[in-house]
């Protein structure tokens, strides 16, 4: 952490107005590129990594939508983000649904199941159930900053869900990919069609 | 146009007359080219659906940056009476009160040019950004009511910013009636670490200048000198305002079947206005946006910081001042004049700014001969416009105009296209530094992926909504 940061934040939300003064100050040579060393410095001493931000220099490729599991499609509304999933049982559905969601968010194949936690949820039908499983992981992802990795339904009927879901906290080194706003209701389905469970379910971004 | 029902009222507005279950018509400001974009995703239709809500007064208004949304479309404005009409967590939208704040300085461009690199890293530093971002402490719950009460005002008590900031925001930043008792313990959770910070998707900070002035008088009024550098801020109410949607969104639903609403679409679910539900979301809608103006005051106030710190000055020599702030999410209760005759109106603007005429009593006084700032950001490769709204806003279209680019590609179209290419350094070719905490978001956020635009700056120009005051130029951008 730079000197001078903390005592800015405590300052933000305290009775205090930060002092200019205070403010870390980077220095950033004026190109596009940090040197490998500058990189490490700064990485090592700020709170905020500014190196990583620098990392977005380079080019786009191997976008990890080119990986995802041939069980998930990704829908394509305009402005927002969407999740097409198989599955051979429900429990296994909404599983995949939940993996699929930390799919866009991070590289989910990365994160540890460091540990396990229970979640409960419960709704008026089976794709309202989908829409508050899903906004429960993203409440306990934004409020307690975890990723989630695995995703076991231990209990399910129509109208609620018991799950064991593993994950880990986010660290300065989580790369998340974007932010959801809010799981809708939008072209919202869960559905059963030759023996296989579908799903459709959109994301404000 | 015939096919998809739209009637030509001149080159800029076209209309889809009141037919089946419309109690009004449809209005879309649009140029012809843009109309094929507009009903290919058929947010013609959804304007078309807003006209049958209960109580809507004179027609349910597109601006020229529509797009699908969620029940309303993006880019909608719709007026309801106070008596008959209904009020709608979809016709407000998720973010609650987004918004953008011009900032100008008494700087010009050949003072931060060759600091673009370290203003940018200092701003990086100062303002969290990006997902879940957060200052790093947690706000006691009474704090966070009383930011919910005062909005921007809060911020300034605790010394970010000053009285005169307040004086040059949308509601000098904050909505009376705010009621802290409606907003449910998951809001005030998801709000309680993210005052300050910018969060992700296509909110920004940008660093620009003042490159083109086209009303002199107008922009001398606003300070925006030519070659003086700007801030831009583009953010909203974060967690909070989006779990006040949420939340309230389920109790429309209940509350439509309650009133019989019939309902063309379940996500135009609303209450009357006068009804008990719709009361609490107004009062519960108001804490989110009185979140969303501490926080760009907060945001603001940082960056004053950051600048002094990057630039060694101190925050006197750099004169980083409040131009104007407008909310684009937003229902507000206004007074307007509908066929010659005086009408209370819940009036509901989703991508959609406020754009009153000179006069009003509304705005500052020191733009009242000037008209309300109306603030268009462009793409952070282009540019954005400053505006002002004029007295046929007023008659046509409840003192409104539109907000922004809009997506000319989904995210992943933008992705593909971005594939092999290095956007940061494409952008630095073109003199704009780029930073965001991941590479993605840059592919999604690219120029290429927004439409021009200049484009819808033209369509309420030349539809008479807003004049044009000045444009700037991006030097740096921060994407969240």
């Amino acid at each position: 952490m730079i000197r001078g940061e903390r005592t800015f934040i405590r300052d933000l939300v305290s009775e205090k107005s930060p002092r200019w003064e205070n403010v870390p100050r980077m220095s950033c040579p004026g190109r596009m590129r940090l040197s490998a060393g500058a990189q490490e410095r700064l990485a090592s001493s700020a709170a905020r990594p500014i190196a990583d931000a620098w990392c977005i220099a380079g080019r786009l490729e191997d976008s990890c939508m080119d990986r995802k599991p041939p069980w998930l499609e990704l829908l394509d509304p305009t402005a927002d983000v969407g999740l097409r999933v198989r599955a051979p049982a429900l429990k296994t559905l909404f599983a995949r649904a939940a993996w699929g969601m930390f799919f866009l968010l991070t590289d989910v194949r990365a994160v540890r199941p460091v540990d396990t936690r229970t979640v409960h949820v419960e709704a008026d039908d089976r794709a309202a159930l989908l829409v508050k499983w899903l906004s429960e992981l993203n409440f306990i992802h934004q409020v307690e900053r975890r990723v989630f990795c695995r995703f076991v339904i231990t209990e399910m009927s129509s109208r609620s869900l018991i799950a064991e879901v593993s994950g880990e906290p986010l660290t300065s080194a989580t790369n998340v990919h974007m932010e959801i706003k809010a799981v809708t209701y939008h072209g919202l389905s869960v559905r059963r069609e030759s023996g296989i469970w579908k799903a459709e379910v959109v994301f404000d971004v | 146009m015939s096919d998809v029902g739209l009637k030509k009222i001149h080159d800029f507005l076209w209309e889809i007359p009141a037919n089946g279950a419309m109690r009004v018509p449809a209005r879309i400001y649009a140029s012809r080219k843009m109309l094929a974009d507009i009903t290919a995703d058929n947010a013609h239709r959804q304007a078309a659906n807003v006209a049958q809500l209960p109580g809507i007064v004179c027609a349910s208004l597109a601006m020229p940056d529509i797009h699908w949304g969620y029940g309303f479309p993006i880019g909608g404005v719709a007026a309801f009476d106070i008596d008959e009409g209904i009020v709608s967590p979809g016709g407000v939208g998720y973010d609650i009160n987004c918004g953008v704040r011009l900032m100008a300085s008494i700087l010009k461009r050949s003072d931060i040019e060759n600091v673009i690199s370290d203003l940018l890293a200092a701003l990086f530093s100062a303002i969290p950004t990006g997902i879940g971002s957060s200052v790093g402490m947690k706000l006691a719950r009474k704090d966070l009511e009383s930011l919910a009460r005062k909005g921007a005002a809060w911020a300034v008590e605790r010394g970010m910013g000053t009285q005169e900031d307040l004086e040059f925001l949308e509601e000098r930043g904050c909505m009376a009636d705010a009621g802290p008792d409606a907003v449910s313990d998951r809001a005030w959770e998801r709000g309680a670490c993210q005052i300050g910070t910018l969060g992700s998707g296509n909110h920004f900070l940008e660093v620009g200048y003042v490159s083109d002035v086209y009303d002199e008088r107008a922009a001398r009024i606003m300070g925006l000198d030519a070659d003086a550098v700007t801030l831009t801020i583009h953010c909203g109410s974060r967690g909070f305002g989006h779990q006040v949607c949420d939340d309230y969104l389920g109790v429309m639903d209940r509350a439509a079947r309650r009133y019989n609403i019939a309902l063309p679409d379940r996500q135009l679910a609303c209450a009357p206005i006068r009804s008990e539900e719709g009361q609490q979301y107004l009062r519960a809608m108001r804490c989110a946006v009185n979140y969303a103006f501490a926080n760009r005051q907060a945001i603001a106030h940082m960056a004053r910081m950051a600048f002094s710190a990057a630039l060694r000055r101190p925050p006197a020599d750099i004169g980083l001042r409040t131009v104007y702030e407008v909310a684009h999410n937003i229902a507000k209760i206004e007074n307007h004049t509908v066929d010659g005759r005086a009408r209370r109106l819940c009036v509901h603007r989703k991508g959609a700014t406020r754009a009153f005429a000179p006069c009003s009593g509304e705005i500052p006084q020191a733009y009242r001969s000037a008209g309300q700032p109306v603030l268009i950001p462009g793409d952070m490769g282009r540019y954005s416009y400053v505006l002002v709204g004029t007295e046929r806003a007023m008659s046509e279209s409840f003192g409104s105009a539109c907000h922004g680019a809009g997506r000319r590609m989904s995210r992943q179209q933008a992705l593909k296209n971005a594939r092999g290419r290095d956007i940061a350094r494409e952008l630095a070719g073109r003199n704009v530094v780029v930073m965001a905490g991941d590479r993605r978001t840059l592919g999604e956020e690219m120029p290429d992926a927004y439409k021009d635009v200049a484009d819808v700056v033209e369509v309420v120009v030349q539809a008479g909504l807003c004049r044009p005051v000045a444009r700037l130029r991006p030097l740096g951008c921060i994407k969240g």
